[in-house]
């Protein structure tokens, strides 16, 4: 005998693969289908918006070494580079501070605009919100920004947040204000 | 990660991990038979899962909108056969593909296939399984249901936490008019995309293998067909409501399968979740470099003897890995027999191909291929050796007993062998040369019981398959040796078939004594 026992197949076999067969595909719909994510109770206050204006230059005096290395023609007293004004958001909601940040032109030169994305899960129902976005006079490093100041942005207002849904505060550069969209609860017609 | 000695075996976690996938690969093969257990072709059943979701696909496809693509999947919802169904057999043979590669990584992992040759089969795999789950992700986006929503929300805030983008891509989640076909479009191109892209990735993973098993038996495919088509029309998932970016993502219920990295959410930042995947990622891209054993626990590649080279090419044709190549022969003088040049290419290994599984030694009837110390002739030595042993034996009938060093534990091993029992370990049953097992039983040995990996199983392949075939002589050199099949008893062996082996040796010996006593014809072929 020298080919291996190949057991034969009896129907209690047959029981097993099906019984088997049958676990695993229970194990697969459970995985794919697990419980995940219940509706939430409260609702959310979302901030969005992105910001060009307030494009200034920010110069300084060269040092006399730079003016040296450099030939005659390129020689200029001033180095000057463009960027965006930083700014400062803060948002409050029934007098309470939920955010006070600084927000930085992102890129080396800070001259790339300034996306706002933030979320605030809070109690369903009225709230006093006040939200303002001002210009920072100064860079990261303290130093001042001198250029014409590129407006800031406020909203002092009720609002209604029903559970589970976003409330979207969008800032409309163009048009310079904040507009408020997703009051209506799910439920109105 | 501790490097492995392959003299002193691998560490106690993967030797744990080994046992337990031993465990279930007996439990399955006792169900569903060695040959149709699943456990044992992994890679070749996410194959055969991938073309299932492909070609159920192209067919859901035809009915995607990408102007309202939740409207579009809930009309095939509302079909039961030609939608719904479809749609479920779609999703639940793409979790079956993510089950079978985790569980296809496992196995590799702990069978030690990770390193030298097997670095490029490893590398590929690990982009498979990138692809593989991204493929995934476009897929539930492209529901644009509630689960949709949420992965897409979350998967933006992962990107975001990488500097690499200076518009942030989340920010096209915060209002619906910011979603529109657009989106949809790069959406749908990717999940179709990426399967493509796949279909190279496998040529590329399996291009070192000869003969590469890119199918599972047929009986596994209409099986495991039969029983994602039931499954389907039981329980097809359903559709969570449709997403509304203005409203806090709730499906209820998510595929953990692909989503499992939503869990992470609930415990630590975009930021951390990010570093955490992609670090688990290249964890596992970087295991052939951190897990290889040393250079001097490494087990030689084969070399050949060229001079003594016929050019048979069963070497060639039987070597697993495709690490043989037939060149011509040297010139004089350069590993030439003297005074005689050949007209016939020989034989010649590519070592960084070699996994030194010893196939080759069986292959050649001159024996002079083969890992140093495991050629045919090495063997020989061995079974001379064991025959003298044999010869001082008072016990009958004296049987040597070859034990695969993959199939049962060092513990089976000894319970197997004993002073009346010689023992042989070899480190694959494919490097069995059928002439050594002829030899022994030429040289006073009146039985040989071979324990083997069952064929489907074997950790390199093809050796459990060509070693059964060799020994019937259905296979070269297996036709030369003429093993009397009487005197030889190959048993497909696992760890913890230990009471079972004992069984299968008591009655050989039976069957052996009879063989001796005088009614009973000697030795000879039926
Ligand atoms: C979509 C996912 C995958 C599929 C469909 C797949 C399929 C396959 C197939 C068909 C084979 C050949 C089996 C044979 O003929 O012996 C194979 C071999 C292999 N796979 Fe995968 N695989 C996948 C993912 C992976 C991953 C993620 C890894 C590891 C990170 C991996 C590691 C390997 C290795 C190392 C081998 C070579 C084994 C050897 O040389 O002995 N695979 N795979």
């Amino acid at each position: 005998m020298m080919t291996p026992s190949q057991p034969k197949v009896p129907w209690l076999r047959w029981a097993a693969r099906l019984t088997l067969t049958a676990a695993l595909l229970t194990g697969l719909v459970w995985v794919s289908h697990t419980p995940f994510g219940t509706r939430p109770a409260q609702g959310v206050l979302r901030l969005a918006g992105r910001m060009v204006a307030g494009k200034v230059s920010v110069c300084r005096d060269s040092t006399p070494q730079e003016l040296a290395s450099l030939p005659p023609h390129q020689r200029k007293k001033k180095v000057c580079k463009s960027r965006l004004f930083s700014y400062t958001l803060r948002v409050a909601v029934d007098g309470t501070l939920l955010a006070d940040d600084r927000l930085d032109p992102p890129g080396l030169s800070h001259d790339r605009p300034i996306y706002v994305q933030k979320e605030f899960a809070l109690a369903a129902g009225e709230h006093r919100l006040a939200l303002e976005l001002e210009p920072d006079g100064e860079d990261e490093t303290g130093v001042a920004i001198s250029g014409p100041r590129p407006p800031g942005y406020r909203l002092y207002r009720k609002i209604t947040l029903h559970p589970g849904r976003v409330m979207l505060v969008w800032l409309d550069e163009k048009q310079g204000e904040f507009h408020v969209m997703g009051e209506e609860s799910a439920d109105t017609p | 990660m501790p490097k492995h000695n392959p003299a002193t075996g691998p560490n106690r976690a993967t030797r744990t991990i080994a046992q337990a996938i031993t465990w279930l690969d007996k439990g399955f093969s006792r169900v569903y038979g060695a040959g149709a257990n699943p456990l044992y072709h992994t890679g070749p059943l996410a194959i055969w899962m991938l073309l299932v979701a492909v070609i159920t696909g192209v067919y859901l496809v035809f009915f995607y909108e990408l102007s309202h693509p939740f409207e579009s999947v809930a009309w095939l919802q509302s079909q039961p056969v030609w939608g719904r169904w479809i749609r479920a057999l779609h999703r639940y043979s793409s979790d079956g593909a993510v089950v079978l590669t985790t569980l296809h990584v496992i196995r590799m992992f702990v069978q030690g296939r990770r390193w030298g040759p097997r670095m490029m089969a490893w590398l590929s795999g690990g982009l498979l399984l990138a692809a593989l789950l991204l493929v995934g992700w476009t897929g539930f986006v492209m529901v644009w249901d509630g689960q949709g929503q949420l992965i897409a929300v979350a998967g933006a805030r992962l990107l975001d936490s990488l500097p690499l983008f200076t518009e942030p891509v989340g920010r096209g989640f915060v209002k619906p008019e910011l979603i529109g076909p657009s989106f949809f479009f790069i959406n749908l191109f990717l999940h179709l995309a990426l399967p493509l892209a796949m279909t190279g990735l496998l040529w590329w993973h399996t291009i070192r293998l000869s003969r590469p098993g890119w199918f599972p038996p047929r009986l596994l495919m209409w099986w495991s067909l039969g029983a994602l088509t039931l499954l389907s029309v039981a329980a097809p998932p359903g559709l969570a409501g449709k997403a509304d970016l203005l409203g806090v993502p709730s499906p209820g219920e998510v595929d953990l399968f692909y989503n499992f990295w939503l869990l992470a959410g609930a415990v630590v930042s975009p930021g951390w979740q990010m570093a955490l995947w992609v670090g688990l990622w290249l964890a596992l891209m970087a295991v052939p470099w951190l897990s290889r054993p040393w250079p001097a626990a490494r087990r030689p590649e084969s070399w050949v003897d060229q001079r003594h080279c016929d050019g048979c090419l069963q070497c060639y044709l039987d070597c697993p890995y495709n690490a043989i190549r037939m060149v011509p022969p040297p010139s004089e003088g350069v590993g030439q027999s003297p005074g005689r040049q050949k007209d016939h290419d020989v034989a010649w290994v590519e070592t960084r191909l070699c996994v030194s599984c010893g196939i080759c030694s069986a292959s050649c009837s001159p024996m002079v291929i083969g890992p140093p110390g495991r050629t045919g002739r090495d063997q020989w030595h061995q079974a001379a050796a064991l025959a003298k042993k044999a010869a001082s034996l008072d016990h009958r009938p004296a049987i040597a007993v070859i034990l695969c060093a993959n199939a049962l534990s060092p513990g089976e091993r000894a319970a197997l062998t004993g002073p009346d029992r010689l023992g042989w370990q070899v480190d694959c049953s494919g490097e069995i040369h059928p002439q050594t097992v002829a030899y022994l039983l030429a040289h006073g040995l009146d039985g040989v019981l071979v324990a083997a990996c069952p064929p489907a199983g074997c950790q390199n392949r093809e050796g459990s398959r060509y070693l059964e075939e060799r020994l019937s002589g259905r296979r070269d050199p297996g036709q030369k040796a003429k093993v009397d099949p009487l005197r030889v008893d190959l048993q497909w062996a696992e760890s913890g078939d230990l009471p079972r082996l004992k069984a299968a040796m008591a009655g050989f010996e039976t069957r052996l004594r009879e063989l001796e006593s005088p009614s009973k014809p000697k030795r000879g072929h039926p």
